[in-house]
């Protein structure tokens, strides 16, 4: 590095976090917390999984009541990287963060998936004890349009070529499509639903009995720790695939 | 023969399926990663080789 260079640099580190701005510091970042991470989701998984299947089966659910292990850190986290990404959004937009459209561009497929999960599971759950895959209902329908919405980005990002625009229109989208969380979160309650009503985060606390709360915390601690684990890897693995496009154009320049 | 509990077919398809599709993600963001890797570092050998081929002064 020149001498030159070493101003500028030491004007980023004042930063703080700003600093991880800089896409090879986060980088070096990313290589020293995805292994520790990566071994936390698997024991706080392994741990989440004892709980959830030594737990006691409920009186009315039976068995079918172990899909809320996965089912419900799912729907958070559907929920929680579609918010994730609105700041990411915000980062484009208002400060033009090198690495928010990364991050949010990365989140994408991990959200999506996430979202797919949380429908699935909860069809295999309903059929059972609604006596039906799929209704119509609020919550359900809600939850499936996030899941198009996801699509809708993914689209966005494959339909135009010029990053800086696609980064752009995307963020735009997922502010607009940011007011179905709340919708998410609330239609249990705005609407008659077939979805039971929220049962952990309530004002009056807590509804489900410590012996089946404890293991499904464990599982959702888990499962955003696999989450964060992916997101890094998709991170480290989108700025690769850039520094590569910026390589090869500079490249295919020197060569005309 | 102990039969298995009521409706566990659906409990082992929901985890059965959630470990293949997180599996399967984890599989192509890794796989991906490792690609784009590759791609920049051939392509940089590509470059500083260009470079001694010119007798560019790459210092």
């Amino acid at each position: 590095m020149s001498d030159a260079a070493k101003p500028a640099e030491t004007d980023i580190t004042s930063g703080g976090w700003v600093a991880y701005a800089n896409p090879a510091r986060f980088l070096r970042l990313a290589d020293r917390l995805i292994g520790p991470l990566a071994l936390l989701a698997f024991a706080l998984l392994a741990v989440g999984l004892l709980k959830a299947f030594s737990a006691p089966e409920d009186y009315q659910q039976g068995v079918t009541v172990r899909i809320m292990f996965i089912h419900v850190p799912f729907a958070w986290l559907a929920m929680f990287i579609y918010a994730t990404m609105a700041v990411s959004a915000l980062g484009t937009l208002i400060w033009r963060h090198p690495l928010a459209d990364v991050s949010a561009k990365a989140a994408l497929p991990i959200g999506a998936t996430f979202t797919a999960l949380c429908l699935i599971t909860g069809a295999l759950w309903g059929r059972p004890m609604w006596g039906a895959y799929w209704v119509w209902d609020a919550r359900l329908t809600s939850v499936f349009v996030l899941f198009l919405i996801y699509l809708g980005l993914m689209a966005i990002h494959r339909a135009i070529d010029d990053p800086g625009r696609a980064a752009r229109a995307a963020a735009i989208v997922t502010l607009v499509g940011a007011i179905n969380l709340p919708i998410i979160k609330f239609s249990v309650d705005w609407w008659n639903t077939l979805h039971q009503p929220a049962s952990v985060f309530r004002m009056d606390g807590p509804t489900i009995h410590p012996t089946l709360l404890w293991p499904l915390m464990v599982m959702a601690l888990g499962f955003t720790c696999l989450f964060l684990v992916l997101h890094l890897m998709a991170m480290r693995g989108e700025i690769w695939n850039r520094r590569a496009s910026a390589l090869a154009r500079r490249l295919a320049r020197d060569a005309g | 023969m102990d039969s298995l509990p009521e409706h566990f077919e659906f409990v082992a398809a929901s985890y059965a399926v959630s470990l293949v599709a997180l599996g399967g993600l984890a599989a192509v963001i890794i796989i991906g990663a490792r690609r784009a890797r590759a791609r920049v570092e051939a392509l940089e050998r590509g470059a500083s080789s260009r470079a001694v081929d010119t007798g560019a002064d790459r210092t």
